[in-house]
């Protein structure tokens, strides 16, 4: 555990280098009211990113996530444009991200399918459906549905207590996710079943109920996410958060969770969108393109990745030594 | 001496201290079927492993051919033309058999191609080239891999168990396989637990028995009991501490309900077994690597299905049940392979300890405190060797390790409690130890299952055995006729006159 911490310890670190550079090359970035408002722009990532850490400790992966963003903002605008009461229409569409993420898992935990194969299927599936959906309803993909109510409009575009809707749905969602991942009995079951499967079924664990849980979890985070998006952008599209899923999944593995699975926490997931998110909006303020911007983001990443492995051994090593010494 | 194969000379070889073969000699003449028997840990994967190179010898020498070799991995021995079929054959499951056999050759296509039509109309074998691994039975793959070594050019085969998965047909397809591949010259090493296969197949026989050749002749000069008498211990040597073992009342378990009962329970590989268990009681099965005991046991905890048959726990049916309700019944299976099935490497001592016991603390989130002392009194009274609870059990020895597991499956408070293999790999303290912990849980009054390869151990702490053989129950023996003999005549099949001291 102290080693997880030491992670989150130099991703914060990482996170503080960051700001000098960009505030070096560019005074402005170092506003604060444009700091925390630029986080609007990226927080649906770690929105996504948070529930999905426990897939991938389960030993899984999600890829349709950036599908179930699409396929959440479609149906609420869809359902909002045939008359249905805005919020109920989100309490839908949120049940349905649910359902898809529980397809996922169910197929991942009853079949010998790689999880990467089966969610790589239902991205499609889900996208599709989407564009079904939104073309069925002749809303144009590109422009989308829009004229949403002021309230829902609101949620990810107000603020409370001075600050912006969606980073206090943030913190409240790493908060929640990180209680139930440490402290509670599924959470304990999901870090189980993520290090052994086989001795989580022989200690009577329900290993498959897990699984699909965990995948309920990661299709819901991708409802709650596309909801704050549309409302973000006051539009519903099926095409939101296809570019999604790779900034997702990079910032649960540089947040420290082991893409074998078994190890990984939620703040570090949290920690490291925001390392990304920053990253992408301070080379933008460098007037760098988005390719641009996803060159270094990738190279950071396996920068990350190499370092965390190397370090890894040598501060075992290192903590075994220190336990050996302490107890005679 | 032409004819002479393989030669080999005063082979030792020990690992961490612990010797596996000590001075082992052999020769191998072409056109020879050679086989080797022995109990489990004999030598004879050691053995085997020495002459196809995945081992290195300590000392002494082999003689392939008239020339003396020192092979540093398995392609040194396939070049002297040597190759080991293996117990489960390994094939590409998404490659055609052609693929397949000539994996890793470096010839011409259509020259293989050639060859391998060649052998196959030799041996008269049907078999489609451009089917997938994946679609082949076992007894085909175990054709895949004889062709693989044949396609090197292999002078000497060596065949693991090659029946221990087969059906009669297919075992008598693979012995006149064998029989015309010798007729062309070839040597042939055959490993078997089969006492009758020995004396169908095979010219020579050698008996391993703790590293050394206890016996080795024509098979003509040999019987059955020849045989065994190579396979028994000369001396027992008690390596293990001696219990102090305070014996049975004379009434227990015979006028009690029994508290699990099996009745004619078949499965995969196992058939038709029956036995009662009584509280206090220790019913040790014993029988050779593969008589179908890990699978019964793992049946009876609910991991794999069974075919017929009943599983009464306190007269309650329990085949219905799924295994984490067998487990809130008071049934646990230690498992045999502790790293697969037993731990969970990175994670601490504690987590390992409560892993199976979460249900029972109800509570949404983990009684962290309670956690703790439950972690802290079952390492003390375990005597576990540790920093803490908290310490990761990947730091831990063998035999720690094996606590933790044991350890685990008391916490759920069991009636029954199955140990598959309680002691491999472990140093002699720890056994020492968990034999203690067995005797004790027997005077608790928990039920025991002890199932191990170590006959010694099934001696020095049953009350009653069971013997499989092939998945059937060859006999139970009553304590007062338990000897190693008794156990190991029964465990290799032979069904001999038990006679009552």
């Amino acid at each position: 555990m102290k080693l997880l911490f030491r992670w989150e310890g130099a991703l914060v670190i990482f996170l503080i280098l960051e700001l000098i550079f960009f505030g070096l090359m560019n005074p402005d970035f170092l506003n604060l009211t444009n700091l925390i408002f630029s986080m609007n722009d990226y927080v649906y990532i770690g929105l996504a990113a948070i529930p999905m850490t426990y897939v991938i400790i389960t030993g899984g992966i999600d890829v349709s996530v950036g599908s179930t963003i699409g396929l959440t903002s479609i149906i609420i605008g869809v359902l909002w444009m045939n008359g249905l009461n805005v919020w109920l229409a989100v309490l839908i569409a949120l049940l349905i991200s649910a359902c898809a993420g529980a397809v996922n898992g169910t197929v991942v935990a009853t079949t010998n399918v790689q999880p990467l194969v089966v969610t790589l299927g239902t991205m499609f599936l889900f996208s599709g459906i989407a564009l079904v959906i939104s073309g069925g309803s002749s809303a144009s993909g590109y422009e989308g549905i829009s004229g949403f109510p002021d309230a829902f409009v609101q949620l990810a575009n107000g603020e409370t207590f001075g600050l912006p809707n969606p980073i206090l749905f943030f913190f409240g969602i790493m908060i929640f996710f990180a209680v139930m991942l440490n402290l509670t009995r599924f959470g304990r079951q999901v870090f189980l079943v993520g290090i052994n499967p086989k001795s989580a079924r022989y200690s009577g664990i329900r290993v498959k109920s897990i699984i699909i849980w965990s995948y309920i979890i990661a299709g819901l985070g991708g409802g709650v996410s596309g909801l704050i998006l549309t409302s973000y952008f006051s539009s519903a599209r099926s095409d939101l958060g296809t570019e999604a899923v790779l900034p997702v999944i990079t910032a649960v593995v540089l947040g420290g969770t082991s893409i074998t699975g078994g190890k990984g926490t939620v703040v570090g997931t949290g920690i490291a969108s925001i390392v990304i998110g920053m990253m992408q909006y301070g080379l933008q303020m460098m007037s760098m393109t988005s390719q641009e911007t996803s060159v270094v983001i990738g190279f950071l990443l396996i920068i990350a990745v190499l370092l965390r492995l190397t370090n890894w051994g040598l501060l075992k090593k290192f903590h075994t030594k220190k336990a050996a010494v302490k107890e005679p | 001496m032409d004819d002479q194969l393989l030669h080999i000379r005063q082979i030792y070889k020990q690992f961490a201290g612990n010797p596996v073969l000590k001075g082992v000699d052999l020769t191998l003449y072409k056109g020879e079927v050679f086989a080797i028997v022995g109990g489990n840990g004999a030598g004879k994967s050691t053995l085997m492993k020495i002459i196809t190179g995945l081992y290195r010898p300590d000392q002494g020498q082999m003689v392939v051919e008239g020339s003396e070799v020192l092979f540093h991995q398995p392609s040194d021995a396939h070049k002297h033309g040597i190759y080991l079929v293996p117990q489960e054959p390994l094939i590409f499951p998404n490659m055609t058999i052609r693929e397949n056999v000539t994996i890793g050759l470096h010839e011409n296509k259509a020259e293989c191609a050639r060859r391998i039509q060649h052998y196959l109309s030799v041996l008269g074998w049907n078999l489609d080239l451009n089917r997938r691994g994946l679609s082949l039975s076992i007894a085909e793959q175990q054709l895949v891999e004889l062709l693989r070594g044949l396609i090197r050019n292999a002078k000497i085969l060596i065949l693991d168990e090659p029946t221990s998965t087969l059906t009669f047909s297919e075992i008598n397809s693979l012995f006149s396989t064998i029989k015309k591949l010798t007729s062309e010259g070839l040597g042939v090493f055959y490993i078997t637990h089969r006492l009758t296969e020995i004396f169908e197949l095979a010219d020579t026989v050698a008996v391993l028995r703790d590293g050394v050749i206890s016996a080795k002749g024509p098979v003509r000069d040999f019987t059955y009991e020849k045989l065994l008498e190579g396979l028994m211990p000369e001396k027992i040597e008690v390596l293990a501490p001696q219990l102090e073992r305070t014996e049975a009342k004379p009434s227990a378990g015979q006028h009690r309900e029994p508290i699990l009962s099996v009745k004619n329970l078949s499965g995969y590989r196992f058939q038709n077994i029956s036995f009662d268990l009584y509280p206090g009681e220790i019913l040790g099965i014993a029988g050779v690597v593969g008589a179908g005991r890990t699978e019964l046991a793992t049946s009876i905890f609910g991991l794999e299905p069974s075919n017929s048959g009943e599983i009464f726990l306190d007269r309650e049916s329990i085949k219905k049940y799924s295994l984490r309700e067998r487990i809130n019944r008071g049934l646990v299976y230690v498992p045999e392979d502790r790293h697969q099935h037993g731990l969970f490497s990175i994670a601490s001592l504690k987590m390992n300890i409560t892993s199976t016991i979460l249900p029972k603390f109800r509570s949404l989130f983990i009684p962290f405190k309670k956690e703790q002392d439950i972690a802290a009194q079952a390492i003390n009274s375990l005597k576990v060797v540790t920093t803490g609870p908290s310490q990761f059990i990947s730091n831990l020895s063998g035999g720690n390790q094996q606590k933790i597991v044991l350890s685990k499956y008391l916490e759920t408070g069991p009636k029954v409690i199955i140990l598959d293999e309680p002691t491999r790999g472990i140093d002699a303290g720890a056994r020492g130890d968990i034999y203690k912990m067995i005797d004790d849980l027997k005077h608790t009054g928990l039920a025991v299952i002890l199932i191990s390869s170590d006959t010694e151990e099934i001696v020095q702490l049953s009350d009653r055995v069971l013997v499989m053989h092939e998945g059937r129950m060859t006999t139970t023996i009553a304590k007062e006729d338990l000897t190693i003999d008794s156990i190991t005549t029964a465990a290799f099949g032979i069904q001999k006159e038990l006679k009552t001291l």
